[in-house]
Formats: C-alpha cells, sequence, structure tokens
C-alpha cells in the first residue's frame, strides 16, 4: 500500500463522445397489389295483379208487407198513439227535471229586475229582498241612497212572480206603496200571503196579498228611527202556532207584534230597549238574529261593532218609558259580547244550532261564535270590507257572505272551510251588493239586489254549496 | 189498401211536434218511413233491439203481461214505440215545439 500523501504521475485518459454517433442509413422498397374492382346488380320484377267483381242484387226492393194486415193493424193503434202524443205535448213531468251534469248543473242568471224604468229619478238601493214560503214570490224594497234628513221619498215593496211560463218575470206583479222609504222585508214562514216591511221612518207594515187589492192588516210607528231587522219568530206561548213578528230599529229598540190576518190586526205586545249599562245611553241596533231554536234568545249588532246577547223574558224594566200606558220598555240585553273592530254589517244564528252564530263587519273577518265555549271559535280574514251574510235554512252548515267589492264567499261553519266562491258577474262591473236571500222552497235560486237598485235572480245547483271533496 | 196505411201514417205525422215515423216489420227491416234512408235504417235497428229487449223483459217478470208502449225521453226528443208481434211502430216527437 502507497503512502497516503505521496506525489504521483498519473497518465492522461482519454474520454470519447457517447451522444454524437453516425446516422445509420439502411434503404428498402414495398408495393401494394393492384385495385381490384367488382360490380353486382338486384332488379325484381314480379307483380300481381287481381280483379274482382261483384254483381250488385237488387236488394233495395221492400220486403213484402201484408198492406192490409198493416193497415188493420194502424188502424188499431192509431188512436192510442195520438192519445199518447196528446199526453206528451201537454206533459210538464219532465219539466223541473234537471240532468246531472248538463248545463243545468251551471250557475246561471235567470233574471234582472230594475227599478229604473218605473223612477228614474231617484237613485235607490236595494233595501230588502224576501223570497215567499212557497218561493214563488218575490218581494224587493228599495230604498234611496242618501236621507239628509227625514224620508218624503214614497216607498214601494214590488213584488216579482217567479215561475211565470210566459217572460213577464221581470215585470212587477204588484207593488206595495209605503209613506216612506222602505228599510226592511219579511215573508211569513208559512202564509205566502202575508208580507211585513219596516220603514225608515220606523212603522211597521203587514199586509194581506190573498185579494188582488192588497189590503192592509195593520201599521203602526212605534220606533222612532229606520226598521232595520224584521223577522218572524216562533211563538213564546208553544200552544199556539202562529208566528209572532219582531222588528228592530236603529233607535235601539225592539218590538215583538202579534199579527191576526183574520181579524186584520196587529198589536205590539213587548217593547225592549237596549241602554247602556253604564251610561244609559240607547244603543242602536244596526242588525239582529233571533235564535231559531230558542225565540226568548236574541242578537244585536250594534254601533261601535259589538254584539248584545238578549233575552225577551227580561225582568229589568226602564223606569219611565212607556210606549203606552200598557206597554213598557224592558232593558233585554244580558251581556255584551265583544265583536268587530268596525261597524257590525251582520248577524245570524245557525240554524240548527242553539249554540253558534256567525258574524261580520266592515273589518273584513267573519266571526263563529260558540256559546258552549263562550268564545269565537273561529276567524276568517276575507280581503274586502262585508256587507252582510245570511244561512238558508236548505243548507243551514254554509254562511253566504257578500262584499264590498260583489263577492260572494261561501264558508262552511263546521268543517271551517271555505268553498269555491260563486262565480256571478253582476252586469258588467261588479256593484257593491246591498241585499241577498236565498229561496227558502228550493234553494236554488239566490236574489242579490245591489246598490243601484237593480234585483238578480241567479240559479245556483246545490253542488255549488258542497264541498268539491263531499259531492 | 196502401193508400189506407199511407193515409194513417200521415195522420200521424201531421200530428202536433211529430218529426218522423217509421213501420218495422218483424225481421226488423223498415217497411214505411217519412224519415230519410240512414235515420231510418239506425232507428229501426236499434229501436227495434231495445223495444224486444223491453218487452222480453216484460213478460219475463210476468209471462201473461206484454209490452204496450215503450217511451223514451232523451233531451231533444221523445221517442214513441208501439210494439207488436208483426210490426212496430216508432214515432219520433219534438215535445218543445
Amino acid at each position: 500500500m502507497s503512502k497516503p500523501f505521496a506525489s504521483e504521475d498519473v497518465d492522461s485518459v482519454d474520454c470519447p463522445s457517447s451522444w454524437q454517433s453516425n446516422r445509420s442509413c439502411v434503404e428498402n422498397a414495398s408495393q401494394t397489389a393492384d385495385l381490384q374492382f367488382a360490380d353486382a346488380g338486384v332488379q325484381s320484377t314480379t307483380t300481381n295483379s287481381v280483379e274482382v267483381q261483384t254483381n250488385s242484387t237488387e236488394t233495395d226492393q221492400p220486403p213484402a208487407i201484408d198492406e192490409s194486415k198493416l193497415a188493420a193493424w194502424l188502424n188499431r193503434i192509431t188512436p192510442r198513439v195520438l192519445e199518447e202524443l196528446d199526453k206528451n205535448q201537454k206533459s210538464r213531468v219532465f219539466d223541473d227535471y234537471k240532468l246531472q251534469n248538463s248545463e243545468n248543473s251551471l250557475v246561471k242568471l235567470l233574471y234582472t229586475l230594475s227599478l229604473e224604468k218605473d223612477h228614474p229619478q231617484f237613485k235607490f238601493i236595494t233595501s230588502g229582498i224576501d223570497w215567499s214560503c212557497t218561493g214563488g214570490v218575490l218581494a224587493v224594497s228599495r230604498c234611496a241612497k242618501e236621507h239628509a234628513s227625514w224620508c218624503d221619498h214614497s216607498g214601494t215593496v214590488c213584488l216579482y212572480q217567479m215561475n211565470r211560463p210566459d217572460s213577464k218575470v221581470e215585470n212587477t206583479f204588484r207593488s206595495l206603496d209605503v209613506s216612506s222609504c222602505v228599510t226592511s222585508l219579511c215573508a211569513h214562514p208559512s202564509d205566502s200571503f202575508i208580507l211585513a216591511c219596516g220603514a225608515f221612518s220606523g212603522e211597521v207594515t203587514v199586509w194581506n196579498l190573498q185579494r188582488d187589492d192588497a189590503t192592509i192588516i195593520g201599521n203602526l210607528t212605534l220606533h222612532s228611527e229606520a226598521v232595520v231587522h224584521m223577522q218572524w219568530i216562533q211563538n213564546f206561548d208553544l200552544t199556539s202556532m202562529r208566528p209572532v213578528l219582531a222588528s228592530a230599529s236603529r233607535d235601539g229598540t225592539i218590538v215583538i207584534w202579534t199579527v191576526k190576518s183574520t181579524t186584520g190586526t196587529l198589536k205590539a205586545t213587548q217593547c225592549f230597549l237596549l241602554q247602556g249599562e253604564m251610561d244609559k245611553l240607547n244603543l242602536g241596533i244596526l242588525c239582529c238574529t233571533f235564535n231559531p231554536s230558542e225565540p226568548r234568545m236574541f242578537l244585536c249588532g250594534v254601533e261601535g261593532g259589538s254584539l248584545a246577547l238578549c233575552r225577551t223574558d227580561s225582568k229589568r224594566p226602564l223606569l219611565g218609558k212607556k210606549i203606552n200606558s200598557e206597554l213598557e220598555y224592558f232593558n233585554p240585553i244580558l251581556n255584551i259580547i265583544e265583536g268587530h273592530k268596525g261597524t257590525i254589517t251582520g248577524v245570524c244564528w245557525v240554524p240548527g244550532s242553539k249554540n253558534l252564530f256567525v258574524s261580520c263587519g266592515t273589518d273584513s273577518v267573519v266571526h263563529v261564535y260558540s256559546f258552549t265555549e263562550m268564545n269565537i271559535i273561529r276567524k276568517i280574514h276575507l280581503s274586502h270590507p262585508l256587507c252582510g251574510l245570511d244561512i238558508s235554512l236548505s243548507h243551514p252548515d254554509i254562511a253566504v257572505i257578500w262584499d264590498s267589492s260583489g263577492h260572494i264567499h261561501l264558508y262552511n261553519i263546521h268543517s271551517s272551510k271555505s268553498l269555491p266562491p260563486l262565480d256571478i258577474n253582476n252586469g258588467d262591473r261588479h256593484l257593491p251588493l246591498s241585499a241577498l236571500r236565498i229561496q227558502t222552497a228550493s234553494a236554488q235560486l239566490l236574489a242579490l239586489g245591489d246598490v243601484e237598485g237593480k234585483v238578480c235572480v241567479w240559479q245556483i245547483p246545490h253542488s255549488k254549496f258542497n264541498n268539491p271533496s263531499e259531492s | 189498401m196502401a193508400s189506407e196505411v199511407e193515409e194513417t201514417l200521415k195522420r200521424i205525422q201531421a200530428h202536433k211536434g211529430v218529426v218522423g215515423t217509421i213501420v218495422v216489420n218483424a225481421e226488423g227491416i223498415p217497411i214505411k218511413t217519412t224519415l230519410d234512408n240512414t235515420t231510418t235504417v239506425q232507428y229501426a235497428g236499434l229501436i227495434g233491439q231495445l223495444s224486444d229487449k223491453a218487452r222480453s223483459v216484460v213478460r219475463d217478470l210476468d209471462p201473461t203481461n206484454d209490452l204496450t208502449f215503450l217511451r223514451i225521453r232523451t233531451k231533444k226528443h221523445e221517442i214513441m214505440v208501439a210494439p207488436d208481434r208483426e210490426f212496430i211502430l216508432i214515432v219520433i216527437q219534438n215535445p218543445m215545439d
């Protein structure tokens, strides 16, 4: 082994370049074979012809018939056939028969009853509509739009006869004159010839329409302001079948009348005056409803939006207030129920239910109130101020509510569902409605009165009052 | 004889509201008509079948009973059929007139 730090000479080292080398070239050649072409042709040329010819046989000849037999039979049968044809022609059996799902299941405008022709000088609103108990006669009252002071118009109640075969339904068949504008109207529930109306002056008139010249059973003025509601109610004396008449006025008074059409007497039997507990001020009544199941109970919508629950068997006389020597005013208020924020426009007891009532007001809300719960059980908010409501006896669970835009809403009180609104177009534009009444007898006709005195009678199929899911 | 038959049919045809009268024989072939061909053939075939069916229903219910008239009320017409063993008389009436 040499020493590690000794000097040494080393020979030079040669490093040949490895990346540059000579390119190698090889020559090569290839040649493809000649192109080959092949042609083939196919052509089918088969044709088939078939000809068919049928010879027509003479079948148009009528079959041989025994003319004498036919004549004898025809002679025998013809009188009966003719008789049946006559019967068919006269038969009215199918007149009221409506096919389901035919055009009769549509909401249809039947008649337009307007007053314009007779009284063009005044602008009237329809103040009251009522159907006679048979549904054959529609009574309409109109009232001037505005009264600056007392009413100096002469009022009329126009009667229209439905079911007339001729097209004269739209003509008034009878008109009844009243000394001032008629504000409320009510037909008797069982005697189609008795009609009661209340006037702007507070006068209550009852007619007997049996004879051609309508006789007045009685007219008395015990209210000092316009009568806002009239209703025939079951007699408190249950031994008597005759209903009594109740009238409520804007001055806060309610009068119960007995009407005897045979002797022609109209007599006030009870008088009530709604008076506040604290301030002893009279409460003006705007709408009123009597409980159909318990006629001693009634509700009044009063000024200020609240509702007064009242009883006719009140024993609280208002001392010093008497109509005459026999009749004394009583305060019927049992308690005050909180009502609407705006003006209360309609209240109606639900038929067949003792404890439910429905009310509506200009605050666009419908209240369903239950006395068993002593509270509002449902509130329905709608988009327009509401003008009134009606519940028909034939559809006691449906409240028909109309609003200031002329729309009609249907609402099921029990299932708390709103039904599709009625597709009613009262003329070209939506006029606010002022009165509405469903025909009591069949509930297929609906009379609508607007603020221009026009009344439209619509045909409403029953299916419109049922929930779409049920029908 | 022929004129007597024609006379009677004319009488029925002239009745109020009558639109057409057809007499069909037992084979269901129309033999007299006041209507056009197509309508007659249709009525004769269809009403013939229906009246046969109705007749057999009545007789099945009570063998001593028989069908005297068959009336069909439609939205447009009333069709009255008087069936017999050998002929069927069909009268189409428009009750609205």
